[in-house]
């Protein structure tokens, strides 16, 4: 399913938010950078997934990316029309091919609408994409995609369950037959046993529909499971980005190592392995560390990484943002991964 | 560990219903278990299969009406249902203590967090505002917030959300509780804090030689804190024992399937295992097994009878029609 030709070409994308200068919690001029430098490229069926702590900047990242919020400077390209130059309506047009799947599926969904209203609306916006004739037909056919009953058009969204509810957002999503979609932390306010259902159906839609996933998580499996590709942000950049096994398998940045280390694993007797336990937590955006962000964490430090900022080393595909990548071993923390693998 | 020692707190056939306005809601349908001193005991359950509500039941939480909890619930051979609310209060605090999901909204937004942590002292234990404070900072240097002196003049909203849970932590353990409960201590908060939090809880459980209730739907935290786990659906449990045994061979269809169902770190498939449908609603519980809709293997007997929680060796008991035929694996 998957293309070579990228759909979603992001480069140097950077966003900053001027802190309020003026009124009565005024602080003097600052700036957040709550995105640094980002670059990837998206193609037709394939998921990028997208990991950090909160605050690391992910959402910051596709708020920018949907010009939500205007990005300070960058390039974003859709299909090669380059999406920062469009005027606002021409922008609202180009939305229908990216769409959104949020978090929370109690409040993303307008209560007092009926599921066939909740699934139409966007057909107000774009009336070109069904003809009013077969909306009753397509609402039906969307519901049926997504694993609900064509009946449950005239319910209410507190009328389902939570992953039900999760369902009628991808079927919203849906609606307007986008090729990319941006899944904002989907599955993390599921319960367990309606996650895997959730992660196999948006798998499925995918196979069927060729769509392009921008895969927004702070849990490691979850990724792991659904990704291609995956980037690790921290603070603000991307620190380390690859194909998924090698960035689960052979992590080159000591905070994607960190994270890894950091997973519970649902397995008894690997409890006493060694774990790596950061100190601290992630330094306030505002006055980010110098050289490289995460020195303060790191149990790899040395003085270059306090004073200079590292610079992307490339390996093949793969790319970590660290003045010693390739020339760590980090066999011992990650032999639990492989150990469990053999199972 | 072992179960040598008599237990610290024996919970037998708990019940808790709520009248609501559609009717009579069964929250913990007749839950049975034992706590020893020092142990770690794990809950393990989805959202509604009233993990929650029977530890709240234990401390007393449970407003009455609309909540109605029976059944006995001994703390060192004395049941605590029948004691007075006096006595009751004497001995949240002192001997069961708990910590919530959610710190940042468990604090007091409008207080420092020194006058929160400090309280406890001045409350319980009468000390003047110097001492209180000096024993808060004591507190919160063991729980590893750092520079505490200056911190005690903070509000909750300058702590980030690991630091708020460690301020929960803290005035849970002023008093140095025999039991501490903790309800979703970690699901807020990111990998690398959880962490932290779970390593800190297992210090202070060391050092204070206190029992530990962990409640969770995340099975990952489950299999590397504690040693005992029961596993929880629609109100009853359904499975519980030693927690090699209940990972590494699980026995009942609910919990085979969760374990299953689990998108793994460390393993990558094509397709994840999914149990279909969903956990029944309050108050709406199917006849006989409560998992039997969405179970594989179910068999006429289920959909009627309501299995029992048997002993299906030394350290491992399930609530299955199907165990101990062989059937289940």
């Amino acid at each position: 399913m998957q293309s070579d030709d990228p759909i979603l070409e992001v480069r140097a994308l950077s966003k900053s938010y001027g802190l309020t200068k003026s009124g009565p919690f005024r602080r003097g001029e600052r700036r957040l950078q709550a995105v640094k430098d980002v670059s990837f490229s998206l193609a037709a069926g394939q998921t990028i997934g997208l990991v950090g702590e909160s605050g690391c900047g992910k959402s910051s990242l596709a708020r920018s990316i949907l010009r939500l919020d205007e990005p300070t400077s960058g390039e974003i390209q859709y299909k090669g029309t380059d999406i920062l130059a469009l005027k606002s309506n021409e922008m609202r047009k180009l939305r229908r091919h990216i769409q959104v799947i949020f978090q929370d599926p109690y409040s993303s969904l307008d209560p007092r609408f009926t599921v066939r209203r909740i699934l139409q609306e966007p057909w107000r916006v774009f009336p070109e994409i069904v003809p009013p004739a077969g909306r009753e037909a397509r609402v039906a056919e969307l519901l049926r995609l997504v694993g609900l009953n064509p009946s449950d058009a005239d319910r209410y969204p507190h009328q389902f369950s939570g992953g039900q509810r999760q369902r009628i957002g991808i079927a919203r999503a849906l609606a307007l037959e986008p090729e990319v979609i941006i899944c904002d932390e989907p599955v993390s306010a599921l319960d367990v046993s309606v996650q895997a259902q959730v992660v196999n159906l948006l798998m499925d839609l995918q196979q069927e529909f060729g769509l392009a996933y921008l895969f927004i998580a702070h849990d490691l499996s979850v990724v792991h499971h659904i990704s291609d590709r995956v980037m690790v942000m921290y603070l603000g950049e991307v620190v380390e980005e690859g194909a998924t096994d090698q960035i689960f398998n052979a992590p080159r940045h000591p905070y994607t190592v960190a994270l890894l280390s950091a997973v519970p694993v649902p397995v008894p007797r690997l409890r006493d392995r060694e774990v790596i336990v950061l100190e601290g937590e992630v330094p306030n955006p505002i006055a980010p560390p110098s050289g490289c962000p995460f020195h303060p964490r790191c149990p790899q430090v040395q003085d270059l990484c306090k004073t200079t900022p590292p610079p992307q080393v490339r390996d093949g595909t793969s790319m970590a943002r660290c003045h010693f990548a390739g020339k760590l071993d980090f066999v011992a923390h990650l032999k639990h991964l492989a150990t469990a693998q053999t199972r | 560990m072992t179960a040598a020692t008599a237990p610290l707190l024996d919970v037998r056939d708990l019940r808790v219903r709520f009248d609501t306005p559609h009717g009579e809601v069964l929250a913990v349908d007749g839950v049975s278990w034992v706590l020893s001193a020092g142990e770690t005991l794990g809950i393990i359950g989805e959202s509604g299969s009233g993990k929650s509500v029977g530890v709240e039941a234990i401390m007393g939480l449970i407003k009455s009406p609309p909540g109605h909890v029976s059944g006995e619930i001994l703390f060192e051979g004395r049941d605590i249902l029948t004691i007075s609310e006096r006595q009751r209060r004497a001995l949240r605090g002192e001997e069961l203590a708990m910590v919530f999901q959610d710190a940042m909204s468990a604090l007091n937004p409008s207080l420092t967090v020194g006058s929160q942590v400090s309280e406890v002292y001045r409350l319980r234990r009468h000390c003047s505002q110097q001492d209180a404070r000096n024993k808060a900072v004591e507190l919160m240097d063991r729980v590893r917030i750092p520079s505490a002196r200056t911190r005690l003049n903070n509000y909750p909203h300058e702590f980030s959300g690991g630091m708020c849970q460690r301020v929960m932590i803290a005035t849970a353990l002023a008093l140095e509780p025999r039991i501490l409960i903790a309800d979703e201590p970690t699901t807020a908060l990111d990998v690398t804090v959880q962490r932290q939090i779970m390593a800190l809880l297992s210090d202070l459980q060391r050092e204070m030689g206190m029992a530990l209730v962990l409640i969770t739907h995340d099975l990952g935290v489950v299999a590397e804190a504690v040693d005992r786990a029961m596993v929880m659906y629609a109100g009853t449990i359904v499975e519980a024992g030693n927690v090699e045994v209940l990972f590494d061979n699980p026995s009942h269809p609910y919990t085979q399937g969760l374990l299953q169902s689990m998108p793994r770190i460390d393993a990558r498939g094509d397709r994840l295992y999914a149990i279909g449908g969903a956990p029944p609603a309050a108050g709406r519980l199917p006849p006989g097994c409560a998992f039997h809709p969405r179970c594989e293997r179910r068999v006429a007997e289920c959909a009627s009878v309501r299995p029992v929680l048997l002993p299906i060796s030394d350290i491992q008991r399930s609530a299955c029609h199907l165990t101990g035929t062989g059937n289940a694996k």
